[in-house]
């Protein structure tokens, strides 16, 4: 309520959710400022576990202009429990405007195989999420069943 | 032209971050110290500030409450008495948002045909959300 009433007073304005993608790589062209995304993906598949995973997360905001602090927490959804936590925070001159995020964790743990989310947070407010799977590799005989492809 | 607010880097070494906001032009993010032990991800109550609906801002933040019972997590809006299941918390908060959502067009369109109680959710409704 506290952040509300402070939401109120400097007349801030809620962040809306244009994109949040997980990625292998975000490249911005300097001269338009157009983000290009590589190798979008949903599902890390590993032989073993643990593992620390390299990965950029991308995301887009509009409805914004001020100040905003946010935070982002990486979250094992099993346990409930947060992995790491980055916060930071930013001005936004033009309301009109989207304005979009990269950001690149030098390794990302996954403990274990099962599910997992980066959680964005604006200003303590809950903004969305992106999720991924994390599976362990089959073997070579479930994955290339060649008696199937045979037949 | 959309400003470029260029990369933001993080890690969760302290003092190796500390290095690279040195380098850093743009943003610089701090990692909570206590971040490394374990945390409670969801709290039992937080605000959401959207609906899942790209037609629809919200003016003000929700209030959630998430509760559990058995396997199933539910986000409850006590304002508007609506209620979201999951399998997890946040996947409760989706069903919520998309339930607040569905009810705010359902209400817009059926608004001449209303009754008592629900032409006071509809004008709250109209205080809490946008079209776009």
């Amino acid at each position: 309520m506290e952040q509300n009433q402070r939401d109120k007073e400097d007349n801030k304005t809620l962040p809306f959710l244009v994109a949040f993608l997980l990625c292998d790589m975000a490249i911005r062209e300097e001269e338009t400022g157009k983000d290009t995304l590589v190798g979008i993906f949903d599902r890390v598949i590993s032989k073993k576990f643990p593992i620390d995973q390299n990965m950029t997360i991308y995301f887009r905001l509009a409805n914004v202009i001020g100040h905003y602090e946010f935070r982002i927490d990486y979250v094992q959804v099993r346990t409930d429990k947060i992995l790491f936590q980055a916060r930071f925070e930013r001005d936004f001159p033009e309301i009109f405007s989207e304005y979009s995020f990269r950001l690149r964790p030098p390794m990302v743990p996954i403990p274990e195989p099962g599910q997992y989310e980066f959680r964005l947070w604006a200003n303590g407010h809950y903004v969305g999420r992106r999720r991924f799977i994390a599976e362990k590799m089959q073997g070579r005989k479930v994955f290339y069943d060649t008696r199937s492809r045979r037949h | 032209m959309i400003p470029d607010l260029g990369d933001i880097k993080f890690t969760p070494d302290q003092e190796k971050f500390l290095s690279e906001t040195k380098k850093s032009i743009t943003f610089s993010i701090d990692i909570e110290p206590e971040s490394f032990e374990i945390q409670q991800a969801t709290p039992q109550g937080f605000t959401i500030s959207t609906l899942l609906d790209d037609r629809l801002i919200l003016q003000m933040p929700l209030e959630v409450e998430i509760e559990r019972e058995n396997e199933t997590y539910i986000a409850k809006c006590g304002v508007f008495e609506e209620f979201g299941y999951g399998d997890d918390p946040m996947t409760s908060v989706i069903d919520l948002q998309q339930t607040l959502a569905e009810l705010y067009w359902t209400l817009k369109e059926e608004q001449n045909r209303l009754g008592p109680y629900l032409i006071r959710i509809w004008n709250r409704l109209q205080e809490v959300i946008l079209e776009r």
